[in-house]
């Protein structure tokens, strides 16, 4: 009985020894939560890493401001903060260095590379982000017009912060979605090319001030290995939005033949399927487009609710998709010789044997690569008005 | 006279209460059996010796406890044609032959005679008699029955057992008016001698479970039982657990449900709490109104029970967890609202949480006890404690009221105030839990906690029971409530001998439509 | 006797379905990505093969012992003095296993979740719990795992498919590009480590009450196994891809990729809290072997005093037996391969022939006898 209650005590006081524990326990109010960061050149040897971080003390007192007037000098609710270092890793424990509170990475979901560091290569930095515990793989990649650090620093008007706009943005499907995963894993594939979303700073149009610029998604940066190439117009990056799946809406604006006015119709379903072919040595591709839509506006003298018509401006419609892929294949095919989607892996993943003896000349074969696009357009509904009121 | 037999048998309660009268015989002369039992109660003011001779020939004397006999009608009904009538020849037999009282007993022992005396019924000892009368002329002053406050419904019976063992054996016999209800009685206490019950109804119940409770009642020997919480702990299977392994209810018709299920009841007198053995964790989270409402609803609700069991348990941990180790599983937005919200606090999460709780617990502890007047005034005062001032103050960010106010909401869900009282309370231990090692503490306390309940048995049947060790057919009562025509079995762990319930095909069909509608 | 707890065969698979899926979730779809690439859903489809084998040797051994665990049935096979080595081979084999997995457990927290949390505090914590378990007995082993894995499956089953969205089914292909043998050379790991596991089932057939659905629960169990690991690795291979054979823990990798309507997100702690569950019933299932093995062996009429010391001694061999997680995972791919082979399917299988054998001699002397 008595050695029981010994063995207990001492159970106890090991117990005090728990009571100092709770050793990896940080408040909220010890933390730094990073909204975005971005990863800049600095020289040919050191990095520079920014990070966006909240700050949750000023964004009351700028509700009160906001709430009172409109004005330019609105308090920032993020700060941003730099430090240099030799890679991701090295910059990161310089940063925390400068920060009193606890950097958190766990809330950030966007990355900004610089575009000269892009040039230079983001492999590095990609494996060491990934490599961190907290960092996240989902994090979207995104490639930037001059320095990353910028678009931090910019503070959107209708937003919490920028991070916040350009994770809308990427919702909205303007542009590609690339995480952290995917991009690693186009590197790694057969076509070692990689397409990211490019960033560029919106000015606004009329005469406010340039305090209230705002991030926004316009082209698509292009990556050979790990370097950047140089970039896909707005344009362009429609039609890579089709070839890879993620153009999840977006309209489409012909305008037919004989007709005077304009055709634009939504889509509410885009698939595409990349079909390789090998015959007699003979590298070829199919691309099969379907395409479901809504006609939004219509200037023309078609009816939509004429069979004959409607044929007819499926046909036109069909086209119009045809050419905006054609131009995203022909910048990516001719204009950068870089296999940004991801063509070389469906061959290897339908003829893996053949595949061997192509894997070496790709980047020869690519450019002139045969890629016959056909495409299947379907007019779902006539939209709300079956025929334009005559005036 | 049941529990008489019972208490003569057991040597061992013999002897308790003869430590001033041993087994013995009333003695012929009524002078020497007064006398004796005089000294016995010697300082009990409140027993009445009342001498007087019966037919003008014999002297007798009337023993009896005042408060506890009905006065009037001893006077009426023994007194007045024992005094009144003369002459006739003497014998015991004539004696009771003129009494009109239907609750008659000869008693030979002293000790037979003091029970009685203190049960409240009279005793007439005659002059050459060897046998006392005893008469059941009791009257205990008692409540009315009532709804038990603790246990009431919107639709079912309003009544509820009182203080009194009669009362309830009745209101259990009014409900199942089978012979098969057998009661047992029998007498611990060494100087309280309350009488307790054990009821079940045989044929449904296991032998060997009433065996087992007769067993640990038998056990009991101390000096009074005040109540059945007093008989919970001592016959309960493990006495140093949190969790409760027998129900007490107020209730009469939730007991006529267990009876029928084959579970054995035990009422104790002076106390309107029954116990119910054997039970099982998820009899606590079933309420009687289950069964008032459609099995639909029933069900329903019995699902949001379970899940205000685990916010009761878990919310305020893991609501720390997440703020002081898993910040990412929090939405941004949320987070960063949270941050706002929190920057002005003082206190880690883990103490404000613990303030707020304790606050909490400290509140409704106080509402309790106190008249139900103050009562408000103390959720008024509650209301601002927890709600605006200490957020006003700086000391607790207002998420954390809002945890606070789902944990208490979720906790007056529970429909057994002992099973709430131990979630309530573990609910601690996982906070600290969670304030050390995060969510992998919550569930290092989940899995303590379970292992524990696994170990658990009340009387023989495993704690957890259709779940662990899974019963299939008894799974339809505790996943959700099954329709009254669908319970065609009893429960498996309680009625193995007689498992069936009703015979099958129950279901309401309308038939007779046709007829119903012809006209 | 010294175990009088019986468990019902549900519960029996049960037991070891954790026990052979908790590690397995975490370790082996890197494990065979590294040699089967995209072929690895195949590999745990072979390697199931020896948990069959594993589950009908230890039930004809059984069948020839009904009521004696392995560690006592040994020496009746091939002598006491033998049969005692052996029995101490054993105990000593689960004891290193039980501080590889005790450390596993503690790498795997303090790499994800608990950066600063001591090892000691987080691995004997856990053994804390097992400890408190493993007094129970084998019945409350059975119901532990019979109430939580019917908690871990579905919320697993709910993770995976949250994940549907983001699956990549062109990762599968080429199939076959190689051929079967990488897939075949992928089977070998988990069948010694993961498979192998299911040697633990002789420490449970004495105690199952059903005498009948004993093996066709054992076996059930196994194919359980497989579909866990199948899903699992369809998971890993269908996000990741072939980056996957580069994470260290790709389970969790894909844990935090769920994302859904920006709310559900980030749910590697979750997915941790399962995994801790099932690691739970692993630990304790091993721990209670040992103790019981050991108690066995010792002639003892209670195990329970030996479960305090034999869980700090875990606790000091987790810390001894491998410097870091580098090297453990290199001891389950070489040596660790060839322990586990040996151990938990030559021996027993040798064990079973010399069984067989002596039975046949003994009937023989009883037919010439009579």
């Amino acid at each position: 009985m008595n050695i029981r209650y010994l063995a207990f005590l001492f159970l106890l006081l090991n117990m005090t020894y728990l009571l100092t524990g709770c050793w990896d326990r940080v408040e909220v109010n010890n933390l730094a939560i990073i909204t975005a960061a971005a990863l800049d050149k600095k020289d040919d040897k050191t990095i520079e890493l920014s990070i966006q971080i909240f700050v949750p003390e000023t964004s009351g007192k700028e509700k009160q401001n906001v709430a009172t007037m409109g004005n330019e000098n609105t308090q920032s609710p993020t700060l941003v903060e730099s430090a240099e270092g030799v890679n991701f890793a090295d910059a990161m424990l310089k940063l925390q260095g400068k920060i009193s509170r606890k950097i958190f990475w766990g809330q950030n979901e966007v990355f900004i590379f610089g575009e000269q560091l892009a040039k230079k290569g983001i492999l590095n930095e990609l494996n060491g982000i990934l490599r961190a515990v907290q960092p996240r793989e989902r994090a979207n990649l995104f490639i930037s017009k001059g320095q990353a650090k910028e678009i931090l620093k910019l503070n959107p008007v209708i937003d919490r912060n920028s991070a916040e706009s350009i994770h809308k943005l990427v919702h909205a499907h303007t542009g590609l979605e690339e995480s952290i995963i995917d991009t690693l894993q186009m590197m790694n594939g057969e076509s070692k090319a990689v397409a990211l979303p490019w960033i560029e700073i919106l000015t606004p149009q009329d005469g406010r001030s340039s305090n209230v610029r705002m991030p926004y998604i316009h082209g698509t940066a292009v990556l050979k290995t790990d370097k950047l190439l140089g970039k896909l117009n707005a344009e362009a990056t429609k039609g890579v939005l089709m070839i890879k799946n993620q153009a999840a809406s977006g309209t489409i604006t012909v305008k037919p033949k004989p007709e005077k006015g304009y055709l634009s119709a939504e889509f509410v379903k885009d698939k595409i399927k990349l079909i390789p072919q090998i015959t007699k040595n003979h590298l070829s591709m199919k691309l099969q487009v379907q395409t479901e839509a809504i006609v939004t506006q219509n200037s023309t003298h078609l009816d939509v609710m004429n069979s004959h018509d409607l044929a007819k401006i499926e046909k036109e419609l069909a086209k119009g998709i045809t050419l905006q892929i054609r131009k995203a294949l022909d910048q990516g095919q001719k204009k950068w010789k870089a296999d940004i989607f991801g063509l070389a892996d469906t061959f290897y993943r339908k003829y893996p044997r053949e595949w061997k003896k192509y894997k070496k000349n790709w980047d020869s074969l690519y450019p002139n690569l045969k890629i016959d696009i056909q495409t299947k357009f379907r007019i779902l509904r006539p939209g709300m008005t079956t025929e334009n009121p005559k005036i | 006279m049941g529990f008489l037999k019972n208490w003569l048998s057991s040597k061992k309660r013999t002897k308790q209460l003869n430590e001033i009268a041993a087994q013995q015989n009333l003695t012929a002369t009524l002078e020497e059996n007064r006398s004796f039992l005089a000294t016995i109660f010697k300082g009990c003011s409140d027993v009445v010796f009342h001498d007087f001779t019966i037919f003008g020939q014999i002297s007798a004397v009337l023993i009896y406890i005042e408060g506890l006999v009905d006065k009037e009608k001893l006077d009426q009904n023994v007194l007045t044609p024992l005094l009144n009538k003369t002459g006739e020849p003497f014998s015991i037999n004539t004696v009771s032959g003129v009494i009109p009282v239907s609750n008659i007993k000869e008693l030979n022992y002293i000790e037979e005679i003091i029970d009685e005396i203190s049960n409240g019924h009279p005793i007439l000892l005659l002059d050459h008699q060897k046998k006392g009368i005893s008469l059941g002329l009791t009257q205990l002053e008692h409540r009315a029955i009532e709804e038990p406050p603790a246990e009431s419904v919107i639709r079912g019976p309003r009544e509820g057992f009182t203080e009194l063992l009669t009362i309830n054996t009745s209101l259990l016999r009014r409900r199942i008016k089978s012979p098969q209800l057998k009661v047992k009685n029998i007498v611990v206490g060494r100087y309280t001698r309350t009488k307790i019950g054990v009821y079940y109804i045989e044929g449904i119940a296991e032998k060997s479970l009433i065996k087992e409770v007769m067993r640990r009642l038998d056990k009991i020997y101390m000096d009074g039982i005040l109540g059945s919480g007093y008989i919970e702990e001592l016959i309960e299977d493990q006495s140093n657990s949190l969790f409760p392994q027998i129900l007490s209810t107020e209730r009469p018709d939730v007991v006529v449900s267990y009876l029928l299920e084959g579970h054995v009841t035990i009422l104790c007198d002076g106390n309107p709490v029954a116990l119910v053995v054997p039970i099982t964790l998820f009899s606590f989270l079933q309420s009687s109104e289950d069964y008032a409402q459609k099995f639909m609803i029933g069900s329903l609700i019995r699902w949001l029970r379970y899940i205000s069991v685990a916010i009761v348990l878990l919310l305020p941990s893991t609501y720390v967890a997440l703020l002081t180790y898993h910040q990412e599983m929090i939405p941004t937005s949320l987070l960063l609202t949270i941050a706002k919200s929190r920057e002005q606090i003082p206190f880690p999460a883990l103490f404000e949480a613990l303030l707020m709780e304790i606050t909490f617990e400290a509140l409704r502890e106080a509402g309790v006890r106190l008249p139900q007047q103050l009562g408000t005034a103390i959720s008024i005062v509650g209301a601002l404690v927890i709600g605006q001032a200490a957020t006003a103050a700086g000391l607790v960010s207002s998420p954390m009221v809002m945890v606070v106010a789902i944990t208490g909401v979720a906790s007056f869900l529970l429909p057994h105030y002992p099973i709430g009282i131990t979630l309530r309370i573990l609910r601690f231990p996982i906070m600290f839990l969670a304030g050390m090692l995060g969510l992998l503490g919550i569930i290092l306390g989940i899995i303590a906690i379970v292992i524990h309940l696994c170990s658990l048995r009340s009387f023989g049947v495993p704690y957890l029971t259709p779940i662990v060790p899974m019963v299939k057919q008894d799974l339809k009562d505790v996943l959700y409530r099954s329709p009254i025509w669908a319970r065609n079995k009893r429960p498996h762990s309680t009625s193995k001998q007689n498992p069936i319930r009703q015979s099958p095909g129950q279901k309401p069909e309308a038939e007779n439509e046709e007829e119903l509608h012809s006209d | 006797m010294i175990e009088r707890g019986k468990i019902s065969a549900l519960q029996m698979a049960m037991i070891l379905h954790s026990t052979i899926a908790a590690t397995a979730l975490l370790a082996m779809p890197s494990v065979t990505m590294k040699y089967a690439h995209q072929d690895m859903w195949l590999s745990p489809i072979w390697a199931s093969l020896g948990g069959f084998l594993i589950v009908w040797i230890t039930f004809q051994l059984h069948k020839f012992y009904p009521k004696e665990s392995f560690i006592e049935y040994v020496p009746r096979i091939i002598g006491r003095f033998l049969g005692s080595i052996f029995a101490f081979l054993y105990l000593f084999f689960y004891w290193i296993i039980l501080g590889d997995i005790v450390r596993e457990y503690g790498e795997f927290l303090i790499t994800n979740f608990l950066a600063h949390t001591p090892y000691s505090v987080i691995s004997g914590s856990m053994l804390l719990v097992c400890a408190y378990a493993v007094r129970g007995g084998v019945e409350v082993i059975g119901r532990s795992a019979q109430f939580f894995v019917p908690i871990v499956m579905p919320l697993f089953l709910i993770v995976l498919l949250l994940l549907i969205p983001d699956l990549k089914p062109q990762n599968m292909l080429p199939m076959f590009e190689h051929g079967l043998k990488p897939s075949l050379i992928g089977a070998i790991p988990p069948l010694s480590a993961f498979y192998g596991e299911f040697f633990l089932i002789s420490f449970l057939y004495p105690y199952v009450s059903d005498k009948q659905n004993k093996l066709r629960w054992g076996i059930y169990s196994v194919l359980s196994v497989v579909w866990t690991m199948l899903l699992v690795s369809f998971s890993t291979l269908l996000i990741f891809g072939k980056v996957g054979a580069h994470l260290t823990y790709p389970l969790i990798g894909v844990a935090r990729y769920i994302s859904l309507a920006d709310f559900l997100e980030h749910l590697e702690s979750i997915v941790a809290a399962i995994w801790v569950l099932s690691m739970f019933i692993k630990m304790t299932m091993i721990y209670y072997a040992l103790s019981l093995g050991t108690a066995q062996w010792l002639k003892l009429t209670d195990y329970r005093p030996l479960i305090f010391p034999i869980g700090i001694l875990s606790l000091v061999l987790s810390i001894w037996t491998v410097p870091n997680l580098q090297v453990l995972s290199q001891f389950i791919n070489s040596t660790g391969t060839i322990y586990f082979l040996l151990m938990q399917y030559l021996i027993p299988l040798l064990l079973l022939i010399v069984a067989y054998f002596r039975r046949k001699q003994n009937q023989k002397k009883v037919a010439e006898q009579a």
